[in-house]
């Protein structure tokens, strides 16, 4: 008991010094406070208070949940793929989700201007906030892919960094006609537009790369590569060598005991 | 938009460009049931192709009509097809 007597005066004490109160102010309502409400000591410390986001909607907000989900997206998806869709029917809709989910990626309409605007604030930490608004304003950042929003928009992202997913991707998007077209898109940290994601989807993947070029150096005999890399370090060895040498030459030669020091 | 008369639409853009914002808008003011009876053709251009941006639809009687998206806006597409279209309704009613 006199445990935490001395606890709460030492609170009372820190509580008057913030506040500016006289220490016997603080005091009397603290022990106020204890008559009241006596503290039990096994009850857990409350928890600390979240850190408090300063943003421009408030937190709860379509909004801002919207930013917060277009980060997610963005950040977790190696190839993000602009399309624009018309009028499709529900039925439509859903057909095309299953077919490219089934291809390996996912579906997303998206809200032109929150996407625009996360667009520009993507490099802010937390793009729903204040502060990423100032810096868009301060700096008049603007995103090479926002020109593509500007009608009806759809996201077809996918995870990997695999060329087979957007032929697939393609393919269904092909059948669709007018319907659902591509219009550009991100590959890996590139702008890409429609051409350019073309020539991507005919490309082989990453494992098969690294296989290719393992391949290729075990066939034509590593050991030149291996002389060819290490020659560099060699060199700077054999130089650093010769330098020792040289220096050690006067040494030698103005007093000897000092030899064994050098080396 | 009246589309009930076109009968053959084409469009020619490059989603990057200025032009952009009235084709699309334009395309997508196409309403599904015209589907089975109007064939929309579209061309998407990049920076270096030759072709010029284009909206271009075709009416009943064979009229055709075309605009440059990257001048016109959707507004003044709108009020150029429209024109023709309100001609071939009075048509239509006076038939009946």
């Amino acid at each position: 008991m006199s445990k935490i007597f001395s606890s709460i005066l030492r609170t009372g004490l820190r509580a008057s010094s913030l506040l500016q109160t006289t220490p016997q102010t603080a005091f009397t309502a603290i022990r106020c406070l204890s008559t009241v409400q006596p503290t039990d000591p096994v009850s857990p410390p409350p928890p600390a208070p979240a850190a408090v986001r300063n943003l421009v909607k408030p937190e709860g907000s379509r909004k801002t949940y919207l930013m917060d989900i277009y980060k997610h997206f963005w950040e977790n998806n190696e190839i993000v793929l602009f399309a624009h869709h018309n009028n499709l029917l529900a039925t439509d809709n859903e057909k095309i989700r299953k077919q490219l989910l089934h291809a390996g990626a996912d579906y997303r309409k998206v809200k032109n201007t929150i996407f625009k605007h996360y667009l520009r604030a993507s490099n802010h930490p937390d793009p729903a906030s204040k502060a990423a608004t100032r810096q868009i304003k301060r700096n008049r950042i603007r995103h090479p892919l926002e020109s593509l929003l500007k009608g009806p928009t759809a996201l077809i992202l996918i995870k990997d960094l695999n060329p087979k997913t957007v032929k697939e991707v393609l393919k269904v998007l092909k059948s669709q006609n007018e319907k659902l077209f591509l219009m550009g898109g991100r590959i890996g940290a590139d702008v890409s537009a429609v051409d350019k994601i073309q020539e991507f989807q005919d490309l082989k993947s990453l494992p098969e790369l690294h296989a290719e070029l393992t391949g290729i150096l075990t066939m034509l005999s590593g050991a030149g590569l291996v002389r060819t890399l290490e020659s560099a370090s060699n060199m700077l060895y054999l130089t650093l060598d010769a330098h020792k040498t040289e220096m050690a030459k006067p040494a030698e030669g103005e007093n000897a005991p000092a030899d064994g020091e050098s080396k | 938009m009246i589309t009930k008369f076109f009968t053959n639409v084409v469009v020619k853009f490059n989603p990057f460009g200025p032009e952009a914002k009235a084709a699309r808008s334009f395309l997508s003011q196409i309403p599904p049931s015209l589907r089975g009876l109007c064939p929309v053709s579209l061309e998407l251009l990049n920076a270096q192709s030759k072709n010029k941006p284009i909206v271009q639809v075709t009416f009943k009687d064979k009229e055709v009509m075309k605009g440059d998206p990257s001048h016109l806006n959707i507004a003044d597409f709108t009020n150029m097809f429209d024109k023709h279209s309100r001609k071939l309704q009075f048509k239509e009613d006076i038939s009946k």
